[in-house]
């Protein structure tokens, strides 16, 4: 009798074994370095009010660019971007009111008022959903999903 | 900027203090995790488990040496309540001093170490706060009788739980809740306010016959502290027995299961209320609505879930012809696992990441730019985790605590029932289990 439950319990090991290799994808993405690939990712949020996108200073290698207005007490567009981890990033927040952007998690922060976007450059290096928002009005303004 | 900070209205319930999210969990993992519980719960029933083990199991007798005599050691065990008292003095009065979030040690010793580090503590190695509640010590300290209070009369029996089912609510709602609920100033208020209705009723009722009823986090740790593997014997002395075994002897009274329902609604509720979906609902509503839209949500989820354990709790007493109440409360022990599961996988990351801010903090634990032990300037170190790792210990948690919870109802039925009665009285109760296991895991996938 304790030779039948032997069996079942190796049975059982068997099965979630295999379904565990069965199920999980084999492209090594995942925790592995981050694809250095695809040169120059630039992802824009619609409205540039005239700052252009392109990289301030010719050195710069490839950033992601992420735009976001914030205007009448609403961000304008999407609310949520995704960005590879090991991307190097620049946030640029305008706005029409005189407050302080800050990154959560990243603990990084800049000033922004009408006349000047708040503008904060970094290299996420750590995996995470990470919340960008008003700190003194305490409005959120978008989420920076940034993946493996 | 400390100025910017203490006068902000915080959009979240945590605040700064958990504007990070985890990384949803893939969809291949959830559907590997639903499918391990299955397999092994239902191979566990069917085949391993066919005699009770863990019902009316005495405890094993202490082997004596000279660990004993250091773990029951009187004069070390004054030292240790009067270092916590210490600590909890600290943290009291880091919490009191009106500032930001993160600019002193009492919120993140508070959500972080004491809430979710002591929970998970408590679980490996049985009731620290028997020794550590900072409550306990005032009451011997103040010298309050064990059993006799001023009151004259003994704890109304038919009080039971529920006053640490009530203020444990009321911690869950400050935490989750609350827009200030992570703001030193206000805490300190709570804490000082906590304090005096723990002192007030062990001076009414007692200090044992008050704490084990009315202390929120007595309770809520003694009931995590049931399924460690170690605990004290009558004499005191620390002997081992199997994992989860403890639940077992948990004496059912009043307000138990309202004690476990707070305890898992608001975990689920916690993880609902930051998925996007509940973000985006919440997200035009002023500061006022979104605090009543969010203790609605909590009451709901914490209903919710109540609802489903009775349904499947009245399905199961009508196979054995017996009244659902006493059923359900004999068989709620069986749910402190997935309770466990449930802090585990929702916060095993914010005690191991944002839980650093408190190391950082040793050195300036009120926020006024000390320096103690040169720690003021390091920095959290977000990739000590990769997401990778927080998906299996996640799931891993979901898992093993589906799998303890069923594999206690299961022990106590058959204890209780005969094998057929017992295995059917399991069907609505292993339905209700797979409820949470499924919405626990569609939570973190969110």
């Amino acid at each position: 009798m304790p030779w039948a439950r032997w069996a079942i319990l190796a049975a059982s090991v068997v099965v979630l074994v295999v379904l565990f290799v069965l199920l999980r994808p084999d492209d090594g993405s995942e925790g592995a370095t981050p694809t250095r690939s695809s040169p120059s990712v630039t992802e824009t949020s619609s409205p540039s009010d005239g700052v252009s996108p392109t990289p301030s200073g010719s050195q710069a290698p490839e950033r992601t660019f992420i735009e976001v207005t914030y205007r009448n007490g609403e961000v304008q567009g999407p609310t949520s971007f995704t960005v590879p981890q090991g991307e190097r990033i620049r946030l640029l927040v305008h706005a029409d009111v005189s407050d302080e952007v800050h990154v959560h998690g990243y603990d990084l922060s800049a000033d922004v008022t009408p006349q000047e976007a708040a503008r904060i450059d970094f290299v996420a290096n750590a995996a995470g959903r990470y919340e960008v928002e008003l700190e003194g009005a305490g409005e959120p303004l978008f989420e920076l999903e940034i993946v493996p | 900027m400390a100025t910017v900070l203490a006068t902000a209205v915080p959009a979240f319930a945590h605040g700064p203090l958990a504007g990070r999210r985890d990384l949803g969990v893939p969809l291949w993992l959830v559907v590997f995790g639903a499918a391990a519980a299955l397999i092994i719960s239902f191979v566990a029933l069917s085949a391993l488990w066919t005699e009770p083990r863990f019902e009316s199991r005495p405890l094993p007798r202490a082997r004596q040496s000279w660990i004993q005599s250091v773990l029951t050691n009187r004069a070390l065990e004054w030292a240790i309540r009067i270092a916590m008292l210490v600590v909890f003095l600290v943290v009291a009065m880091a919490s009191a001093r009106r500032a930001g979030p993160l600019e002193t040690i009492g919120p993140i010793v508070i959500y972080a170490w004491f809430w979710v580090g002591l929970a998970i503590a408590h679980a490996l190695l049985g009731n620290l706060w028997a020794t550590l509640s900072p409550f306990d010590t005032i009451g011997r300290l103040v010298g309050f009788d064990d059993e006799q209070g001023s009151s004259g009369r003994p704890y109304p029996s038919s009080w039971g739980r529920w006053p640490a089912a009530i203020l444990l609510f009321g911690f869950v709602w400050v935490e989750l809740v609350d827009p200030f609920g992570s703001f030193p100033g206000h805490l300190g208020i709570l804490i000082m306010l906590y304090t005096l209705i723990q002192m007030a009723g062990m001076q009414r009722y007692g200090r044992r016959a008050w704490l084990e009823n009315g202390e929120a986090f007595g309770v809520y740790f003694g009931l995590i502290a049931a399924m460690a593997p170690l605990t004290r014997d009558p004499n005191g002395y620390v002997v081992a027995r199997p994992f989860l075994a403890g639940l077992a002897q948990v004496s059912p009274r009043p307000g138990l299961l309202p004690v476990i329902m707070v305890a898992l609604g608001s975990t689920t509720f916690d993880g609902f209320s930051r998925s996007r979906l509940w973000t985006d609902a919440t997200a035009e509503l002023t500061a006022l609505a979104r605090t009543a839209a969010s203790t609605a949500g909590l009451l709901a989820v914490i209903g919710i879930v109540t609802l489903a354990y009775v349904v499947a709790m009245r399905m199961a007493a009508g196979v054995v012809e017996g009244a659902w109440r006493p059923f359900a409360v004999r068989f709620s022990p069986s749910l402190v696992p997935i309770v466990l599961a449930y802090v585990v996988a929702h916060y095993f990351s914010f005690l191991v990441l944002e839980g650093q801010l408190g190391l950082l903090h040793l050195s300036d634990p009120f926020g006024l730019g000390w320096d103690l032990f040169g720690t003021s300037d390091w920095v959290i170190n977000l990739a000590l985790l990769s997401p990778t790792a927080i998906w299996y210990v996640q799931v891993a948690a979901i898992v093993i605590g589906h799998v303890g919870g069923v594999v206690l109802a299961h022990d106590r039925a058959i204890a209780l029932y005969e094998r057929g009665d017992a295995v059917r009285t399991q069907y609505a109760l292993l339905a209700v289990m797979v409820l949470f296991t499924a919405s626990g895991l569609l939570i973190l996938s969110g």
